[in-house]
């Protein structure tokens, strides 16, 4: 799949609508910017993958009047401090995937504002936090328009002395009748010594809405060390194998075949 | 090929401070297919994971050698990597987990250079034949939405292919229907007579073990082996139960053995949900 590397114009990424699917690379490592703004043309249909930089970064994200698409977004560098605020029209259809598997020190915020009737969003996140890794990623729905819809899924492995924690926040405002807000957290804690922690938040100011929220934190399930042990890998093998298949299902939601092979090999070297 | 010899061997359960085994005395040797009976919760299938080091069990006394080894002093993984095979009885789903991946994982464990992809399917496939499912079973999550008897049959696959010296198998026969039995057998019947493996298997019916004519017969009450002796043994018990142990031998059978029993609320774990639904999503 051919993809457009955008370079912005005026510190402004714009990306127009065209009568295919197209996909767009934002890599943010390219400029030293903190705020960079990315705004989408109504109507597009999109795949953007963006890149994270070496510094701290405020990414604005506006999209128009009925885009659809995906957002992909890896974290290929040490994580700093991201806040992504995402702006949602009416009509827009957005799937959000995001996966670290880097080393560092940071935090992700993302505020997504569903502002417009219909828009909907799924966000999910793959997250590995180990040696002594600092990640908190701060998620949260803001519905202030009728028939929004948005679901989280975080998942998330801790190990060594690393701590690694989700906050998530679903807010439906009075008046955004018939929107649905969902979230659901899951960290595995593999050592004694690191910190998993999920915070599930909701605000309902609405009568007529869905919404929920689950979060576990637990350790690896010991009958499947058990069973793999049994099989000669050791738990450290083990440990590994189920890492990579808590945190694998993620790549699939990343359409470019290079993110892909960076994102694999970034799990394989890591955990 | 190998002998394992269990001496005197006492066994509790840890979170629940009760005794299970309580002085379990077994030699398996060479190339011998030893049928493992005994009523429900006297100790069989602890004796299995305790031979292969389930956390679950501590050991407060006595051996257990393979060819001389301390087994005890072994970790699980080295357990399996000395010859020990455990076909379980509920085999985990893990989920996440490729089956052919983990497959690969525990073949290269055993190996000093890694196998080849082609080499890997050749032999997959192979023992995917022989088990009757289809390769593509290899490619699904491990153990994840099985049906039972294809999580029985994998379990066999699995000793295809690492072929170990001791192959111990606890009620691999539970939730396989006949043809399924008749190809679990075959497959250990095979085993029997291409390689010197040597088999401790439980079940409670007498229709596997017709099929696969194991030399000995040891049957547990109480945590202990109360009773060794030929197939003839088999057919009593088919036939009257255990009773006749009290009637013949005057052996008492305990009813009330609940260690296996929790009675503690489960510790979380993450498993089985989370990857499901990131990967159905």
């Amino acid at each position: 799949m051919s993809r457009v590397t955008l370079v912005p114009q005026h510190g402004v990424f714009h990306i127009p609508a065209t009568d295919q699917i197209q996909t767009v690379l934002v890599d943010l490592g390219t400029n030293q910017d903190h705020e960079n703004h990315i705004i989408i043309a109504p109507q597009a249909r999109i795949d953007l993958l963006i890149l994270n930089g070496s510094v701290d970064k405020l990414i604005h994200l506006e999209c128009s009047e009925y885009v659809q698409g995906s957002l992909q977004i890896a974290m290929m560098q040490p994580n700093k401090n991201i806040t992504l605020q995402i702006v949602m029209n009416t009509g827009v259809e957005l799937d959000a995937s995001l996966a670290d598997f880097t080393h560092g020190k940071g935090k992700m915020i993302v505020n997504a504002e569903l502002l417009g009737r219909g828009a909907r969003l799924e966000w999910r996140t793959a997250a590995l936090s180990s040696k002594d890794d600092r990640k908190y990623y701060s998620v949260s729905f803001h519905h202030t328009e009728q028939d929004t819809y948005a679901n989280m899924t975080n998942y998330g492995v801790t190990e060594g002395k690393s701590s690694l924690q989700f906050s998530g926040t679903g807010h439906i405002v009075n008046g955004a009748k018939n929107s649905k807000t969902h979230q659901n957290a899951k960290i595995m804690v593999f050592d004694p010594q690191c910190l998993g922690r999920a915070d599930p938040i909701l605000k309902i100011d609405e009568n007529e809405v869905e919404a929920s929220h689950a979060a576990t934190v637990g350790k690896v399930n010991d009958e499947h060390l058990f069973y793999l042990c049994s099989r000669g890998l050791t738990k450290q093998e083990a440990k590994r194998v189920i890492t990579l298949g808590y945190l694998n299902p993620i790549i699939q939601f990343f359409t470019d075949s290079d993110l892909k092979a960076s994102l694999s090999s970034l799990i394989e070297t890591l955990s | 090929m190998s002998t394992l010899v269990i001496k005197d061997l006492f066994v509790k359960v840890k979170d629940l401070d009760v005794e299970i085994l309580k002085g379990v005395n077994l030699t398996l040797s060479d190339q011998e297919t030893v049928a493992l009976l005994g009523p429900n919760g006297h100790g069989k299938s602890t004796l299995l994971s305790a031979i292969m080091g389930h956390p679950k069990y501590e050991v407060t006394s006595g051996e257990i050698l393979l060819d001389g080894k301390n087994v005890l002093e072994m970790e699980v993984d080295e357990r399996s990597k000395a010859g020990l095979f455990l076909g379980m009885q509920h085999p985990s789903e893990v989920p996440g987990v490729i089956n052919s991946d983990f497959l690969k994982a525990a073949i290269n464990v055993r190996r000093e250079k890694p196998i080849s992809l082609i080499e890997l399917y050749r032999q997959v496939e192979k023992a995917s034949n022989q088990m009757k499912i289809p390769v593509e079973l290899t490619h699904r999550h491990l153990n994840e939405g099985f049906s039972g008897g294809e999580r029985k049959r994998n379990e066999i696959l699995q000793l295809l292919l690492l072929k170990p010296s001791i192959a111990m198998l606890d009620e691999i026969d539970s939730g396989l229907d006949v043809d399924a039995l008749q190809t679990v057998a075959e497959a250990i019947k095979a085993l029997q007579k291409e390689t010197k493996m040597s088999f401790l298997i439980i079940s409670h019916y007498a229709r596997l073990f017709q099929m696969i004519q194991p030399t000995r017969v040891v049957v547990m009450i109480n945590g202990r082996v109360a009773l060794e002796g030929g197939p003839e043994v088999i057919s009593k018990i088919d036939g009257s139960g255990y009773e006749w142990l009290t009637k013949e031998y005057g052996i008492r059978i305990v009813k009330d053995q609940k260690g296996d029993k929790p009675t503690t609320m489960n510790t979380v774990s993450i498993g089985v949900c989370a990857t499901n639904e990131a990967v159905n999503k």
